[in-house]
């Protein structure tokens, strides 16, 4: 074969080289980072799912879905010398990823066109899913509500955070302004011109319980005396696992801007709720006015209140366990009365606040008896409460709709077929 | 971080106005008020009645026994001619006003509430030296939600105000409660708060004179002894599980249970030098002291006589202290009597006495413990028959375990882990009893004759005992809870008693020793076997 017979290779036209921000955008919106981030996906509910065990469900939550990196404990020893732990993404990251991936994969490098309608809308549907856990998480908050046969109230609780309350009484009313938890712990010295004091928090502890001072023993923390002299102190206990079941607590050092004098007082946030709503605050006297510090669970008033009518619980035969339960209420809302009726899966909705029947009480075991029992609702307030469903609409119309058309396609495609006239 | 570091700055949010109602606040409390702490000498209660719980005492009727008190059973007795009969004592946790109250117990019969018309009607009772209202009810009881119990009876007295009641209420078959009625009546007029009961109402002859704890019996946080009617019980504290006074001079005695920490020698030598002033024992000198019975174990008996500088500091010459130690260095008991000179020797005879008589809430009263009566005519302490009563045990130890010491109620005491122990025990009692008092401990109900059988046997004393496996918070003798705690019981009936093998420690401690205990249990014999 010589060269003038040789095959003239075909013309292949040569892209110019893409661009790095083209290149970013490919790899932001690739299937391969779709397919990492749900493999993290994975790897992260494995790992929280067993870190639970140790650890319980608030810290997990925190630590391993809403974060940004955690470095997971596996609590394997190697060779005696170290514990292993594993970096990971946290959850918080991988959705921002995948919101991301979704939004530039899905929608903005998808070609815009009919046949891509129902991809479209499918993508939409997910990045609206992503959008209502991201809200859900920033701006929704949840408490409990525990109420005795005839009780009434307009407040609801945190389950687990605590805040510090600074309160005076005015006439009728209570004058109170708060600090959240979060900025507690630090020893913070809480000055504020407006106030003829300043209060220094110190001491902080996620779970103890005040104790009275015995002669025989010492302590590492202040020793409050009471006007009887009794010594009392906060004794550090074993933080538990289950958030909820921790009792945090404190020391207040208010000084009077005036006369420089000092008082300390223990602030401990047990809650009695709902044998005893009532609050006993580290007491002081002020520019001629009686104040008091409090920490107390997070406390939310709600728009209306509600009364607790009948609580109705049945038991499996012949034990203690609840076949079902439910509660009967009045909801009592600017001088109009309305009764519900909520039991699992039949929530009251009422101005952005859903109770859910979530327990009741005094629960087997403990050191009270029912009856009278007492009903639990978990109360939450969710700006995108309904976002999660409408999303899931939008997904299944988009699936729905891509698979119509593809099959009209497919029908077109195989008639078009059948029609053409047969080659010699 | 970001607060220390400064980047967050903590301040108050907006001043807000909200009603007292959404707001309930009791401003003005001190510490033990706001905690509910108790006073560690009883006195402040005394002096301020609202500011703490106090403690209450009650001439206790013959064929009765204490069981242990809890937060809303002040006062808590059994009827030994029933056991299901419960018999309790209830102030200040009540809501909802008298009449609210009358009705949930129909409730609990199944019966229609009452009117106040009917309710102003119902005859009227002595309960704590005033009228009370006494109400019966018969049918059906249902109690905790659980089945409906036919044929029984309940005695309530419900007196006070709605917002400060007190109620006395007695649940038990009817029979039991017709043939009980006097002497429950008896009972509420006995009631006290704080002193020495009036016992003059109590134990009517029809009571058997040989039952268990007969006549008057103080009661306190998880023990009862008996005491003479010349020592006045006094509010128990958290350092004082009981507590009295005795006489007008200023003379008074308690005990001390789990509170105490630096080991023996070093209370010891706390009183002696600190609050006597006088050279602190050695080692040596502290072995050499005469051992008395106190809490069913041996315990060293001290005795000051000198110049008393006690708590409020101020000095009080010729006073003398007589004082019980017994129990380990880890969990020790005292009973400790201090006054003035001359009334500490004069009742040193009843102060061995009371402490030879002091037993947990719901033991039985030591048999060997001869009730004190005047000073002038005491008895003398009782012998060691207790010791006598028990033989010594046999068991294979795991190599783990560290001994801890034997105690006259707690034999082959080991510890595990880091709270943990373990320990054989025998008590006088029914099964059923005793596995109550260990339901009580960790705060649940007592177990029905149902569960009761479906409990998993263990092997033990060449036999078969019944296994009791119990999660949750754990309240000892001293009464603090301690959360996330396991109880293990291998318990066999053994005469008129039983015999126990008791493991106690945190829910994971106990998971890794389960197998070990099984077989502690497993080869549990008695040395004469």
């Amino acid at each position: 074969m010589n060269a003038a017979t040789a095959p003239i290779p075909p013309v292949v036209p040569v892209r110019p080289p893409a661009s790095a921000a083209r290149r970013l955008v490919d790899a932001i919106g690739s299937m391969r980072l779709a397919v990492w981030t749900m493999l993290f996906f994975g790897v992260l509910t494995w790992a929280g799912t067993l870190a639970q065990k140790d650890l319980g469900l608030y810290v997990v939550q925190r630590d391993f879905f809403e974060s940004f990196f955690v470095r997971w404990d596996t609590g394997v020893e190697i060779a005696d010398t170290f514990v292993l732990k594993i970096p990971l993404p946290g959850g918080y990251l991988l959705m921002l990823v995948m919101f991301v991936n979704l939004v530039v994969g899905g929608m903005l490098r998808v070609r815009w066109s009919a046949r891509n309608i129902g991809i479209l809308i499918t993508h939409l549907g997910m990045a609206f899913l992503l959008v209502a856990g991201f809200v859900k998480m920033h701006y929704s908050y949840a408490g409990h509500v525990a109420l005795y046969e005839g009780a009434k109230t307009s407040t609801m609780v945190s389950f687990h955070d605590f805040e510090l309350a600074l309160l005076r009484k005015d006439g009728d009313a209570i004058l109170e302004r708060t600090v959240p938890e979060a900025l507690l712990a630090g020893s913070p010295l809480l000055d504020d011109a407006a106030l003829p004091f300043t209060v220094r928090i110190g001491n902080w502890m996620q779970n103890c319980e005040p104790r009275q001072k015995g002669p025989m023993f010492e302590v590492d923390v202040p020793v409050v005396k009471d006007p009887s002299g009794a010594g009392v102190y906060l004794s550090q206990m074993e933080v538990q696992p289950e958030r909820e079941r921790n009792i945090a607590g404190c020391y207040a050092t208010v000084v009077d801007r005036k006369t420089g004098a000092e008082s300390t007082g223990i602030l401990w946030g047990a809650d009695f709720r709902p044998h005893d709503e009532r609050r006993s605050p580290f007491t002081f006297e002020a520019d001629g006015k009686t104040w008091g510090l409090d920490l107390r669970r997070v406390t939310w008033d709600l728009p209306f209140a509600v009364r607790l009518d009948k609580f109705q619980k049945s038991d499996h035969p012949g034990t203690m366990t609840p076949r079902d339960f439910s509660s009967w209420v009045t909801v009592f809302d600017d001088g109009a009365e309305q009764q519900f009726h909520i039991y699992m899966n039949h929530p009251l909705r009422r101005e952005g606040h859903v109770f859910f029947q979530t327990n009741w009480g005094p629960q087997p075991g403990s050191s009270l008896r029912g009856p009278p029992w007492y009903s639990v609702f978990e109360v939450a307030s969710n700006p995108s409460d309904y976002w999660p469903e409408a999303a899931s609409y939008v997904i299944l119309f988009g699936l729905l709709l891509h698979f119509v058309l593809k099959l009209f396609r497919y029908l077109r495609s195989s008639n078009h077929n059948a029609t053409l006239p047969e080659m010699s | 971080m970001f607060v220390s570091c400064g980047l967050l700055n903590a301040q108050f949010s907006p001043e807000k106005r909200v009603s007292a109602e959404q707001r309930p606040t009791d401003f003005g409390q001190d510490h033990r008020q706001r905690f509910g702490l108790r006073d560690m000498r009883g006195t402040a209660a005394a002096q301020d009645p609202a500011a703490t719980t106090p403690g209450f005492t009650a001439a206790m009727p013959a064929g009765w026994r204490a069981a242990t008190p809890s937060e809303f059973r002040q006062l808590n007795w059994k009827v030994d001619a029933d056991p299901e009969a419960e018999c309790y004592f209830t102030a200040g946790n009540l809501r909802g006003g008298m009449l609210a109250n009358v009705n949930r117990w129909f409730g609990q019969f199944g019966k229609s509430p009452i009117q106040q018309a009917e309710f102003d009607a119902l005859p009227k009772h002595d309960l704590m030296g005033k009228p009370a209202v006494l109400v019966a009810i018969d049918g059906d009881f249902r109690g905790m939600g659980g089945a409906a119990k036919p044929g029984y009876t309940l005695l309530g007295l419900i007196g006070g105000t709605d917002d400060d009641m007190i109620t006395l209420k007695l649940v038990a078959k009817s029979a039991t409660a017709a043939a009980e009625r006097e002497r429950f009546l008896q009972l509420g007029a006995s009631i006290r708060r704080g002193g020495t009961a009036v016992s003059s109402t109590a134990a009517p002859s029809a009571a058997p004179s040989s039952a268990p704890n007969a006549g008057s019996a103080t009661v306190g946080d998880g023990f009862v002894a008996d005491a003479p009617a010349t020592w006045n019980a006094q509010p128990t504290s958290s350092f004082r599980q009981l507590n009295w006074s005795i006489g007008t001079a200023g003379a008074e005695c308690y005990l001390t249970a789990g509170n105490l920490r630096g080991g023996k020698l070093a209370n010891v030598n706390r009183w002696v030098s600190a609050q006597f002033g006088q050279s602190a024992l050695s080692d040596a000198q502290f072995a050499a002291l005469p051992m008395h019975k106190l809490l069913g174990g041996d315990a060293a008996l001290v005795s000051v006589r000198g110049a008393f500088r006690g708590m409020d500091g101020s000095p009080k010459s010729d006073y003398a202290l007589l004082g019980l130690v017994g129990g380990t260095d880890e969990d020790m008991v005292t009973l400790k009597m201090v006054g003035p000179a001359a009334v500490v020797e004069a009742e040193r005879a009843t102060f061995l006495a009371v402490a030879a008589s002091i037993r947990r809430a719901g033991e039985p009263a030591p048999a060997s413990a001869t009730k004190p009566s005047a000073p002038a005519v005491a008895p003398a302490p009782a012998p060691s028959s207790v010791d006598a009563a028990v033989a010594p045990f046999a068991a294979a130890i795991p190599s783990e375990w560290q001994a801890m010491g034997d105690t006259g109620s707690r034999m082959l005491r080991h510890r595990f882990g880091q709270t943990g122990e373990c320990y054989v025990g025998q008590l006088g009692g029914e099964l059923a009893q005793m596995l109550g008092v260990w339901c009580g401990e960790m705060s649940q109900p007592a177990l029905d004759a149902a569960a009761i059988a479906a409990l998993q046997k263990q092997p033990m004393l060449g036999g078969e005992g019944v296994l009791l496996d119990l999660r949750g918070e754990h309240r000892g003798a001293n009464g603090q809870p301690r959360a996330g705690m396991r109880l293990l019981v291998a318990v066999k009936s053994e005469g008129q008693g039983v015999v126990f093998c008791k493991m106690l420690g945190s829910e994971h401690e106990v998971e890794q020793e389960r197998v070990r205990f099984a077989n502690y249990c497993a080869t549990l014999k008695r040395n004469d076997g």
